[in-house]
């Protein structure tokens, strides 16, 4: 004692016996927590502990008990020790004998046990009956002997799992435990014999049986169900070839249905035995049907009742089978909110699919999801593994695109086809299933890895050829934006194929494919067309020829290739933006008046001229490389600036300023002000340090103040700010002399010293309502932001 | 309105704690309380000190939340339990789940507490929890034997 109270000084929390100072109850409900030996070993820790694991409510034996003598002993006295018995759980060995076991479940139904788990070979048929049980789990080998008296008035839970359970017990059992709540059957039920499931409080059913052994196939088992409240239902593996019957005779509640068969039953009558099943599940939520249930009603097409109830769906189909019996049936679900539909392929067939006459209701108002799993594509032919991602978007696309024929006014739905192999068909379908004058707004989109050799065959000619029958002669689909992204042996196909669609909006090609688009080529109402990876030869005539279009007002030219001679004219009086994008080795010449937003990103343009630009609102100038030593690429940005000065908001690149500044000294940037008189936003990259005049020569080029600053100027932002003196000299001039300046923000590199900003702070300000924002650059500042130029 | 649906417990070291009646009454003790005593809205905890005090109506908070659903609740527990490694912690959530009759959280330290028991030798637990052995030698060997096959097997920890 002496010592224990000198290491309370030291460390009292620690030292502490709180457990034992618990009152007896609370200790007995820790012990009760852990396996039997467990809780009676604590009776050597000391005398306080010596009898409190008797006080437990609950005998976990687990699967330890033996037939060895101290074993059987030990079980003897321990449920001759306890009082109360909550739960009791065993794991049953055969040695230890029926005589035994039966003494032991008598004094174990004796102390009012409420939940019993008996696992293994010798089930005492004195379980069932006793008036306590409210919960009952019985994995065991075989009943035999004397009938069994049932008799569980309590019972809410049961468990069950019995190899050929004696037939007086499964007619018996049920009807004896009315307060049933909860049941589980699984395993064999043979032998003929009935299952009278009355069972008035019954919410949770669940029927699992393992297949039959072949030569016991000519037993019949009926179930017949008549549970009132029944919510939930799972029916695993019944096998509906004449060995069960399943009579739902009374259940009104159901809420959740799962119905699983293990095989397509091949005679008629199993199969309108599983149609009449379904036939009485019309008042569930949720309905879950596998493979060969779904394969039965293909077999059937059942007329069904009305599911007015049922909001989420799930089916296990065979696409290439079962899509049609799928349209037939959403007929009957008409406030389907969910559907979820898992893949299981097995055979392919070629008839795809038939165009339904009525819409399903639930497709033109309710769905919400349409969820598809994969499930089973090993059946693919070329390899699954390295094309997975690509299979099972493509897999997703084949139903999206069957239901979409019957959506009414579906949301603007991307369709993407990204197998070569399957695109034929997938197209077929798609024109096959998409009624006439459809409203819907489609984005059609084909697209296959640029490296295969996807096209030996001719695919998307095909494909093409297939559009344009399908699509645009017929002016049956609206496909606003049409994206093809393939290695196309020529373009005539294409352009033949889009040509004269009154509906596309938006169009995009790639790549690597020569581009030639004929003379006569028209979309009326084409907006938007960008140009990826493409090889241009002749002379520009087919951007001409599109430009041609009377409605286009969007060009994007990236990554293409120039093979021509000459220039590239851009003439449009439509055009309102154009950007230009890695595009390598060609004059431009631009004429299109109405041009409101310019986006050049690039290495090199020989020569660039631009005409009549005087509705730009913003431009976008980014020289990705400056060839230094050659000065080839520099001269041209003069020009390409020159073309942009009349723009309202103006972005340079760091590149672009080192450029500039080296060619023209600082007095470049004088120029730029004074002659771009609409500028209210000039956004650049720092590059001072280049410049061999300084910013001296920028000042003395500017005797007077330049029209923006009088005017307009309001914004000006300097990234990548490195506090070159030069740099706030240069911001000093426009908060001295911006009028209108309302703000200036530095985006500063980390390691400038912030005592720059209080210097800017400290400079005179013309415009009283500027604001001085100074950020340091992080990962989210180096994004360059354009929000609203364009 | 607020003051007929809420009520306040006071800890022993004297701090005070609104929560609202329903969560309150998932206590037992305190559902006795109130009915006994419908005028007052202070009801005294003595042997609750205001950190368990905190904890539990955490715990009763979260529970009334969940309401009947079974699986959030498990969630729940789990995230309660998150942490609560501290020996002293557990005995005082206990003794106050016990005194307060809070069945749910009762089971859930009781289950915590076994689990640190369970499979260990009686060694182990004596240190672990600080219990003196004041069984003498022969005694002990006496107990043990009484009840040897529960002792076979155990591991030395």
């Amino acid at each position: 004692m002496r010592i224990r109270s000198r290491g309370r000084k030291r460390m009292p929390d620690v030292e502490e016996d709180r457990i034992s100072q618990l009152p007896d109850e609370v200790l007995g409900r820790i012990l009760s927590f852990v396996p039997v030996e467990d809780a009676v070993r604590t009776s050597i820790l000391s005398k306080r502990w010596k009898d409190i694991w008797m006080l437990i409510t609950n005998l976990d034996f687990g699967k330890k008990v033996t037939n060895c003598r101290n074993c059987l002993n030990f079980v003897d006295h321990v449920i001759g020790c306890v009082s109360k018995l909550g739960g009791f759980s065993m794991d049953v060995c055969f040695h230890i004998g029926e005589g035994r076991m039966t003494s032991w479940m008598r004094k174990v139904l004796e102390k009012n046990v409420r939940e019993l788990t008996l696992e293994g070979s010798i089930c005492p048929r004195c379980i069932f009956s006793c008036e306590t049980l409210t919960s009952l789990t019985l994995v065991c080998d075989s009943i035999e002997g004397l009938p069994i008296i049932c008799n569980l008035p309590n019972l809410k839970v049961l468990d069950m799992s019995i190899y050929y359970p004696p037939s007086d017990l499964m007619e018996n059992l049920f009807t004896s435990c009315p307060l049933l709540e909860d049941l589980t059957i699984y395993r064999i039920i043979g032998n003929g014999v009935t299952c009278n499931l009355l069972c008035p409080h019954l919410k949770k059913l669940k029927i699992e049986l393992s297949p039959y052994e072949e030569d016991e196939t000519d037993t019949v088992c009926k179930f017949v169900i008549n549970a009132p409240n029944l919510e939930y239902m799972e029916l695993n593996n019944i096998n509906y070839m004449g060995t069960e019957e399943l009579n739902l005779v009374n259940v009104k509640s159901i809420v959740k249905a799962t119905m699983e068969m293990l095989e397509v039953p091949e005679n008629l009558m199993s199969r309108n035995r599983a149609v009449e099943l379904l036939r009485s599940l019309t008042t569930v939520k949720s309905l879950s049907l596998d493979f060969a249930y779904v394969d039965v009603l293909y077999f059937t097409y059942p007329v069904l009742p009305d599911f007015s109830n049922l909001k989420h769906l799930e089916l296990t189909i065979d696409y290439y089978r079962h899509m049609e019996v799928m349209a037939y049936l959403l007929v009957f679900f008409p406030n389907l909110e969910e559907l979820v539909i898992r893949e299981c392929s097995f055979k392919r067939k070629t008839n795809f699919l038939c165009h339904p006459s009525i819409v399903p209701r639930c497709l033109s108002s309710c769905i919400k999801v349409v969820q598809l799993l994969l499930f089973d594509a090993n059946m693919y032919k070329f390899d699954f593994v390295k094309t997975r991602d690509l299979e099972e978007s493509m897999v997703k696309k084949i139903a999206l695109l069957c239901t979409l024929g019957k959506l009414r006014m579906p949301p603007e739905v991307r369709l993407s086809y990204t197998n070569p192999p399957h695109i034929l068909g997938i197209t077929k379908i798609a024109l096959r299933c998409i009624e006439p004058n459809t409203s819907s707004l489609i984005r059609l989109a084909l697209e296959a890895a640029l490296t295969s050799s996807s096209n030996t065959k001719g695919y998307y000619e095909k494909v093409l050829a297939g559009f344009r029958s399908g699509l645009v002669s017929k002016n049956r689909l609206k496909v606003v934006h049409f994206l093809l992204f393939c290695k196309l042996n020529n373009s005539e196909t294409l352009f033949h194929s889009l040509n004269g669609c009154t509906t596309l909006v938006e169009l995009e090609l790639g790549s690597n494919f020569e581009f030639c688009v004929p003379e006569d080529f028209v979309l009326p109402n084409l907006k938007e067309v960008s140009l990826h990876s493409l090889i241009i030869r002749d002379d520009a005539d087919s951007v001409n020829t599109l430009l041609a279009c009377p409605m286009l007002e969007h060009l994007t030219l990236s990554a293409c290739v120039w093979e021509a001679l000459g220039f590239l004219y851009i003439k449009s009086s439509m055009l309102k933006k154009l950007f230009i994008m890695l595009c390598t080795g060609f004059d431009v010449l631009i004429d299109a008046p109405n041009l409101e937003g310019f986006l050049y990103s690039g290495n090199v343009i020989t020569e660039f001229v631009m005409n009549d630009s005087n509705s730009l609102r913003s431009a976008i100038i980014e020289f990705l490389y400056i060839d230094l030593y050659s000065g080839n690429n520099m001269r041209s940005l003069g020009p390409l600036v020159k073309g942009c000065l009349s723009t309202i908001r103006l972005y340079l690149s760091g590149n672009s300023i080192v450029c500039l500044l080296k060619l023209h000294g600082f007095e470049i940037l004088a120029r730029l002000l004074n002659n771009a008189p609409n500028l209210q936003t000039l956004t650049i990259e720092e590059g001072f340090e280049s410049c061999e005049g300084g910013y001296a020569s920028f000042e003395s080029s500017l005797p007077s103040l330049p029209d923006c600053l009088k005017l307009c100027f309001k914004k000006i932002e300097i990234r990548e700010f490195k506090g070159e003196e030069d740099g706030i000299k240069f911001i000093e001039y426009f908060l001295k002399n911006g009028r209108m300046l309302e703000e200036v923000r530095v985006i500063h590199l980390p390691f400038v010293d912030t005592s720059i900003f209080d210097r800017l702070m400290m400079f005179p300000r013309h415009s009283k309502t500027c604001e001085i924002l100074s950020i340091e650059k992080d990962s989210r500042a180096s994004a360059c932001s354009f929000a609203n130029w364009f | 309105m607020a003051e007929e649906n809420t009520i306040t417990l006071k800890s022993s070291d004297g701090k005070e704690f609104l929560i609202s009646k329903k969560a309150a009454t998932l206590s037992e003790t305190i559902k006795a309380m109130v009915e006994e005593d419908n005028s007052s809205s202070v009801f005294p905890l003595t042997v609750v000190d205001s950190k368990t005090l905190a904890d539990v109506i955490t715990f009763l908070n979260k529970h009334v939340d969940c309401g009947d659903d079974d699986d959030k609740k498990k969630s729940c527990d789990e995230e309660f339990m998150a942490g609560k490694d501290d020996m002293k912690d557990l005995f005082d959530l206990v003794v106050a789940a016990n005194y307060l009759d809070v069945k749910d959280l009762l089971d859930l330290i009781c289950g915590k507490i076994a689990d640190m028991m369970q499979g260990k030798s009686p060694e182990w637990v004596r240190k672990t929890f600080n219990i003196q052995n004041d069984f003498s030698p022969e005694e002990e060997a006496k107990v043990r034997e009484e009840y040897a096959w529960a002792h076979e097997g155990v591991e030395e920890d």
